[in-house]
């Protein structure tokens, strides 16, 4: 036991209340006397008079008969006993357990002698609070030793939880980046990672509390102190400034540098610890969103190779044009929907006309007004049509219900399924209003194309009807506000960024 | 609401002194009302205030909503004279 840790455990005793009544029960039971708390004397530098009951002057006066008492109680282990030429008496009780001396419990100036069953009650009495005692003080060092732990360590685990919740690399980043300036206190974080040809770090996120519009340059690979922990691939630590590389197993793919405490107090090697978890942390994050963002090109270029073939192979009238995407798009982003939905709302709009696959030639070219025997026909196939992606899977599993739905009517007198008003998936909703509107500005073998007024009077006519209002009002406000970028040519088509 | 009038209530107090003595400290409702003592519920409503007056800052995402101590030099001033002179006081 430490001399702090002796303190500690004799104030506790003195001050403690179940202790404190011990002695006065006692004081009934053996008349009046001064109660002496005497730590073990190995520790010579304890002040007795500080842990003692009562007169500490008395007790003070008495310290050549403890110094006398303690060796032989230390030796022999059992209570030692004295008489006083007054004719008082003194005890002193060595208090140990398991082979360790606690302490030595003296009484002084007592009148009458103390029966040996009542001297073995004091001793067991006052062990047993000691112990309680020291029970009680090693549960409070544990605890203010591991709280700080537990707290730091959920502070990790929501981190980690945080900037696992996003795929999105542009997100995803900036995320990081305010979460370590939480957590390492500081002004300024800024996240670079290495381009394709590993020669330049490329600046991804920069969060300047002081500067919000704070930018990073790029820099070459060696050049700037980014630059060189890329090119060591060690953390580099000054006082108002760290840099550690961000490692995926064996490779440096950028850095995370953090600059400025709060507290304008240096960098320490706890933070330099937690900038390096965290820096383990986001790798993990980093390199999940870069292969999500491989796997979204890849299944991005995959959908536009199959509109291609879908489009080559049905009529002209009948392909995705530039205007039906970006009205789709338009439609989407003036009625605010979140990314993922967009996401698909572009799957949607590039894939709308599969079911056009298999659609009789007869049909698709056909120069007369389309009889009721062909619209059975043109709803069979449509379903069959919408088959062809099915297998898919994956993404394009929440592609498949707009597509097949986007020929029902807000009124419920559509196909394939008669569904009605909000039964109608959002997105069909949309490339509804899309693909009417464009199919009036185009010319058809048995009627005239309408003029853009023409054929938004005639959405509008049909709000209620055939199409979700909600849908025909941001319809009417994208055509009055954005007409011109709907209308530009292919070149301009709606290409696919994060939303 | 002021400062003083935020701090007078026992959750909002609770939770700043926690923040406090761990500024560092980024937890989700569940992790404070277990760092403080306090029901959900109530950790929750304070919460939503104290973020409100700018004392904490929110991390929502998708699935997770989670709280961080200021950065705004001026409040962790003030909150930290506050705390000094009510120390004081008792």
């Amino acid at each position: 036991m430490t001399i702090s840790n002796q303190k500690e455990l004799f104030k506790s005793l003195i001050e403690h209340h179940s202790w404190r009544q011990e002695v006065e029960s006692f004081s009934k039971l053996i008349g009046p006397a001064i109660w002496l708390v005497i730590p073990n004397p190995d520790n010579n530098n304890f002040d007795y008079r500080n842990y003692t009951l009562g007169n500490k002057e008395a007790a003070k006066t008495h310290a050549r008969t403890i110094n006398e008492l303690i060796p032989k109680a230390r030796k022999t282990r059992r209570p030692q006993k004295l008489t006083l030429a007054n004719g008082k008496y003194v005890y002193c009780v060595p208090i140990s357990r398991s082979g360790q001396m606690y302490c030595y419990l003296c009484l002084l100036n007592l009148k009458n002698q103390i029966a040996p069953d009542l001297l073995g009650m004091l001793y067991y009495f006052t062990c047993t609070t000691i112990e309680s005692i020291q029970k009680d003080i090693e549960l409070s060092k544990l605890y203010d030793t591991i709280r700080p732990k537990t707290i730091a360590l959920s502070t990790v685990h929501t981190i980690s939880r945080i900037i696992g919740s996003t795929l999105e690399i542009n997100e995803l980043l900036p995320r990081i980046a305010r979460l370590t300036l939480q957590v390492l206190r500081a002004r300024r974080c800024s996240i670079m990672l290495l381009d394709k040809q590993k020669k330049f770090l490329i600046p991804h996120a920069t969060v300047d509390l002081a500067n919000k519009s704070a930018r990073q340059s790029s820099l070459r690979v060696g050049t700037g102190v980014p630059g060189h922990v890329v090119k060591s691939g060690k953390t580099i630590v000054r006082p108002q400034y760290m840099c550690v590389p961000l490692v995926a197993e064996e490779y440096i793919i950028g850095t995370i540098s953090v600059s400025y405490r709060l507290d304008n107090k240096p960098f320490g090697i706890f933070d330099r610890e937690i900038l390096t978890t965290l820096a383990e942390q986001s790798v993990i994050a980093i390199k999940n969103a870069q292969l999500y963002d491989e796997q979204e090109k890849l299944t991005l270029n995959s959908i536009q190779a199959l509109a291609s073939i879908l489009s080559s192979g049905a009529a002209e009238h009948f392909g995705r044009t530039s205007i039906f995407i970006n009205l789709s798009m338009s439609i989407g982003m003036e009625l605010k929907l979140r990314s993922d939905q967009m996401r698909i709302l572009y799957y949607s709009s590039l894939l709308h006309n599969v079911s056009q696959m298999g659609m009789p030639q007869k049909i698709l070219r056909k120069t007369t007004k389309l009889t009721g025997k062909d619209y059975k026909i043109i709803r069979e196939q449509h379903l069959k049509g919408t088959q062809v992606i099915r297998p898919i899977g994956g993404r394009l599993k929440a592609v498949l219900p707009i597509i097949i739905y986007h020929h029902e009517r807000y009124d419920g007198k559509g196909y394939p399924s008669g569904l009605r008003a909000d039964d109608i998936p959002l997105g069909s909703r949309i490339l509804a209003v899309a693909d009417a509107f464009e199919a009036m500005l185009s010319k058809r073998p048995y009627r005239r194309k309408m003029s853009i007024a023409q054929a938004v009077s005639e959405i509008v006519k049909c709000s209620g009807e055939q199409f979700d209002p909600v849908i025909v009002d941001a319809f009417v406000r994208v055509i009055k506000r954005s007409r011109n970028k709907i209308f530009q040519g292919e070149k301009n088509a709606w290409v696919w960024k994060r939303f | 609401m002021g400062l003083e009038k935020i701090l007078s209530q026992d959750a909002h107090l609770k939770i700043i002194k926690f923040f406090n003595e761990n500024p560092r400290s980024i937890d989700t409702i569940t992790g404070i009302s277990g760092w403080v003592g306090l029901t959900k519920e109530v950790t929750k409503k304070a919460l939503k205030n104290l973020v409100k007056h700018a004392i904490l800052i929110e991390h929502k995402t998708n699935t997770t909503k989670a709280y961080s101590y200021t950065q705004d030099k001026k409040i962790l001033l003030k909150i930290k004279k506050w705390l000094k002179t009510s120390a004081s006081v008792q």
